[in-house]
């Protein structure tokens, strides 16, 4: 062997022995926590080379457990609270407890580095020497030496933005309804009874509390330190980590959870590792810290989340949004239509459970749902994201593309659209008279249930009926839930079949002949929808009734009433069938154009041929065609506006309903002007 | 043959290498260090006031050893301890998450430690003082006086009256008090354990923890476990041997230490 391999051979033999060795297994040396000088992040010492000891130190800790050595914030912090817990009744987070056995102490521990106000470097002991005010020196850190605010892991004081700590786990709380409806009273708080491993909570006494490191092992070499390994990627990490407490009520096979459209914008992708609806789950609309809409650590506030979901912008999201990618239903351009439900114009006034609280106050300054003080209208009021599942209840739709194709008697129960959603079902009330009292429902089962939450004296709080507030469209506001009412003597069927309607004499149906096809086959049978009347311009646009250029939202193929498209003239009888413009009458979309079948209507019995021909609809009928205290919506000219259109136009003073839409006589109306006594 | 002796001595170089990197066989020695009582008693002769006018905060012994052993009429618990030792009444530390439950009785090996660490005697406070014969009740040579008065390692409980019968009458609680830099409030312990380190508890086996190493590992780190493989004062620290501050068997830098045991 020659010198030079001797050589050779001691240098390799020393290098072997003097490397050190990489560690080989995942520890907090190669994640972020490793402030040393040898941290792989943003933030680490410049010369300090122990690692544990930012936050542990073996004698004279304090906190003494875990052995902790970083300084501690003295923060107040604004802790997490919404209206769903308080009207719960759900032990609320006071603080973050300062001493051992305190219901918080474990979360401010994190909180010493991420609420910003200690510097990083700021331990209270090193190596034997009490450090006082002295820090380590650190790199990547702010003008005090703390954890900048700019920094993707920067919590801050307000803690209203962050998944709640501090706070008692707590699976039997329930929230108790007037009635289940076609859900589940009282409703839980859909946690599981414990949390699923490797999740942990932290038991005080009696208590379990949620604390930072519930989720979160600082020590783990895992994305944000998720104590959650198993997933194919972040997205399912995540998803697994939520899911571990949390159990929302027919979220398996909601649409949220199946959809398989893909946002567009790169970021959700780089992020989550996948960019699908199904596979993101909660963090669609929520996320675990910092979101803009609080409480509920929704992404944004308010319908700006069903906008855009995970994405930056609307158009990277298969969502909700105007210009949304692939899969998404746009009903964001519809709230820039001229008549709308407020959603995109009121924001900061719907709290959750309002349902149980309509006037609000509970907690204290929290709002209701009444129209004095809370008027607003969000998605959430009538749709449970959590619940809902594709279809409307025209899928299928009849050949206009706007109806159920065969209406019957639960037509009017909740579509899967509106899966899930609160809504008050009225207490009986004699004829023609504002219901005051109502029994709230966990589920609503048809649809004016959800609709009556803000249309009746819920949220109106007028036992007159006639309010003071208007439209959009300029009408005064009335009371559904007192035009409905089965004991009124007509109506059209949303609350029940016209053969239900206890107010109205005998016969009390409709004849076929005097409904379109669709309607025809269960005359009297059959229910509808408030959206059924109410809805989109265009047969294409999302059903429901979020925005409309035609006024009080009608929808169908004609949409005009009490006045013609000119908003001026309006309709006569001499309107119905013939000329054109009578296609444009609201009423034709589910009534024949065709006075025929109906010799009121017809007139030819009469002495000037189309003496009725002249008079308008609304001096016969209620201009608000929900119901009337007479047969048949006819209105008495003793009624005010706007059952009375303009106060002066119907001139009946009595109405006798016939036996059939032909057996009419001159004898079953009373009228102020012509040939009626 | 030459060619053998070639890679014999290269061999011989690896080796000690290996030796030298694993085995500190260059430690530091106790002589000078802050376990040197005698120097320590040396450094402190006429600071303060104890009571009859004596200036004394610990007795001069005039010996560095004895201080903590005796070659006889010592104790067995320790090795040739020189210290009343005791074992109860010390507050573990408890945790949620430890794997056993200490018990709050002390191994005697930690409790010698803590006959000084604890601060209930004083440093001086020994059975056999240095001399011919047993000398377990006094005279104290040197004119050395009776030790309860002296020195302990506590905060000071008297706002310094009298000086010096208590380590923290001068030394502060924080860096901005004089004569910090001897670092002496760091090493007061008390009874209380309960913001220490646990000691006196069986190292978790594999099983009970997995996030512990095995005692093989730790073994060749140098940490060093006691009797029922319980982790002790000693386990970390190596009194006699003042290079790793404080005391420690190994060097911490990186956390390495820690890591001896710890698998995070």
């Amino acid at each position: 062997m020659n010198k030079m391999s001797k050589i050779f051979i001691f240098i390799a033999f020393a290098a072997c022995i003097l490397a050190a060795p990489a560690p080989l297994w995942a520890t907090i040396d190669n994640t972020l926590h490793n402030l040393s000088v040898t941290g792989t992040g943003t933030v680490r010492a410049t010369a300090e080379t122990e690692i544990c000891v930012f936050c542990h130190i073996p004698h004279n800790a304090t906190p003494a457990v875990p052995l902790w050595n970083h300084d501690m914030p003295t923060s107040t912090y604004i802790m997490y609270e919404s209206e769903y817990l308080s009207r719960a009744a759900y032990p609320l987070p006071t603080e973050l407890g300062t001493t051992l056995n305190q219901p918080g102490l474990i979360s401010r521990l994190c909180l010493s580095c991420h609420d910003g106000t200690v510097a990083i470097g700021a331990l209270y002991m090193l190596r034997g020497t009490k450090l006082g005010d002295g820090l380590i020196a650190m790199t990547g850190v702010g003008t005090n030496y703390e954890m900048q605010s700019a920094s993707s892991a920067f919590i801050g004081t307000d803690l209203k933005k962050h998944h709640p700590v501090a706070i008692k786990y707590d699976s039997t709380v329930s929230i108790a309804f007037g009635s289940a409806g076609s859900g589940n009273n009282p409703r839980t708080m859909e946690l599981l009874p414990t949390p699923t491993p490797p999740l942990k909570l932290y038991t005080i006494t009696d208590s379990a509390y949620v604390e930072c490191s519930s989720c979160h092992d600082p020590h783990l070499e895992n994305d944000k330190f998720l104590r959650v390994k198993t997933g194919a990627n972040y997205a399912e990490k995540i998803g697994t980590t939520c899911e571990s407490c949390h159990s929302k009520t027919d979220w398996t096979g909601s649409v949220h959870q199946t959809d398989s459209s893909s946002y567009t914008d790169t970021d959700v992708q780089s992020t989550f590792g996948v960019n699908t609806v199904t596979s993101l789950l909660c963090m669609n609309c929520h996320r675990s810290h910092k979101g803009q809409g609080d409480p509920y650590l929704l992404r944004q506030a308010e319908e700006t989340t069903c906008f855009q979901g995970a994405a930056g912008t609307a158009a990277g999201a298969p969502c909700h949004g105007t210009g949304g990618a692939a899969g998404g239903k746009d009903i964001e351009s519809l709230f820039t239509k001229a008549y709308n439900h407020p959603a995109a114009t009121i924001s900061g006034v719907h709290t959750a459970l309002d349902v149980l609280d309509p006037l609000g106050g509970t907690p204290v300054g929290s709002k209701g749902l009444d129209w004095l003080n809370s008027k607003h209208s969000e998605c959430v009021d009538c749709h449970n994201p959590h619940k809902v599942t594709a279809g409307t209840h025209n899928s299928p739709a009849d050949i206009s593309g706007w109806y159920p194709l065969t209406p019957i008697q639960t037509t009017n129960s909740v579509s899967n659209a509106l899966k899930g959603v609160t809504g008050v079902e009225p207490d009986a009330a004699s004829i023609w008279t504002v219901p005051v009292s109502f029994t709230t429902l966990e589920s609503a089962d048809k649809e004016y249930q959800i609709c009556f939450k803000c249309h009746s004296y819920y949220a109106l709080r007028d036992a007159g009926g006639i309010t003071s507030y208007f439209t959009q469209s300029g009408a005064t506001v009335t009371d559904q839930a007192m035009e409905f009412n089965p004991n009124n003597a007509s109506a059209h069927p949303v609350a029940v079949r016209l053969i239900d309607q206890t107010g109205s004499p005998a016969p009390k149906a409709l004849t076929p002949s005097q409904l379109e096809t669709t309607w025809a086959a269960n005359a009297g049978n059959q229910t509808m929808y408030c959206s059924d009347c109410h809805g989109p311009d265009n047969v294409s646009d999302p059903t429901g009734p979020h925005g409309s250029n035609s006024k009080y939202m009608l929808k169908g193929d004609a949409k005009y009433w009490p006045v013609q498209s000119d908003d001026i003239t309006l309709w006569t009888l001499s309107d119905l069938g013939g000329i054109s413009a009578g296609n444009d009458l609201f009423c034709t979309n589910c009534h024949p154009n065709d006075r025929s079948v109906n010799n009121v209507h017809n007139d030819t019995a009469y002495l000037t041929p189309g003496a009725h021909s002249s008079i308008q609809c609304v001096q016969c009928h209620v201009a608000v065609p929900h119901g009337a205290e007479n047969s048949r919506l006819i209105g008495y000219n003793s009624d005010t506006d706007p059952y009375n259109y303009n106060g002066s136009s119907l001139q009946i003073t009595g109405f006798t309903k016939a036996s059939g839409p032909n057996s009419y006589v001159i004898t079953d109306c009373m009228t102020t002007i012509g040939c009626h006594p | 043959m030459k060619r053998n002796i070639n890679i014999a001595i290269i061999l011989a170089l690896g080796l000690g290498l290996i030796i030298s990197t694993t085995f500190n066989v260059y430690g530091g020695s106790v002589i000078g260090s802050k376990h040197d009582l005698m120097s320590v008693t040396a450094t402190h002769t006429g600071y303060g006031y104890v009571s009859g006018g004596e200036t004394l905060f610990t007795n001069d012994y005039g010996e560095i050893c004895v201080y903590c052993h005796t070659p006889h009429n010592g104790l067995s618990e320790a090795p040739l301890w020189n210290k009343n030792i005791t074992t109860m009444g010390y507050t573990p530390y408890t945790s949620s998450t430890m794997d056993t439950t200490p018990t709050g009785t002390i191994s005697a090996v930690s409790a010698a430690c803590l006959s000084c660490h604890d601060g209930t005697l004083a440093v001086d406070s020994v059975i056999n003082a240095p001399g011919e014969g047993a000398n377990l009740t006094g005279p104290w040579p040197n004119g050395a006086s009776a030790s309860s008065s002296h020195a302990k390692m506590a905060a000071s409980n008297d706002g310094g009256f009298p000086l010096g019968d208590e380590c923290g009458d001068c030394h502060g609680t924080d860096i901005n008090t004089n004569y910090d830099g001897a670092h002496v409030p760091y090493a007061y312990l008390s009874q209380d354990l309960s913001d220490d380190h646990p000691i006196s508890m069986a190292y978790p086996t594999p099983a009970q923890d997995p996030d512990f190493k095995t005692t093989n590992e730790v073994d060749s780190a140098g940490v060093v476990l006691y009797t029922d493989n319980k982790v002790e004062c000693p386990s970390c620290h190596n009194p006699h041997d003042p290079d790793q501050v404080p005391f420690l068997r190994i060097s911490n830098s990186g956390s390495a230490l820690c890591k001896a045991c710890h698998l995070k």
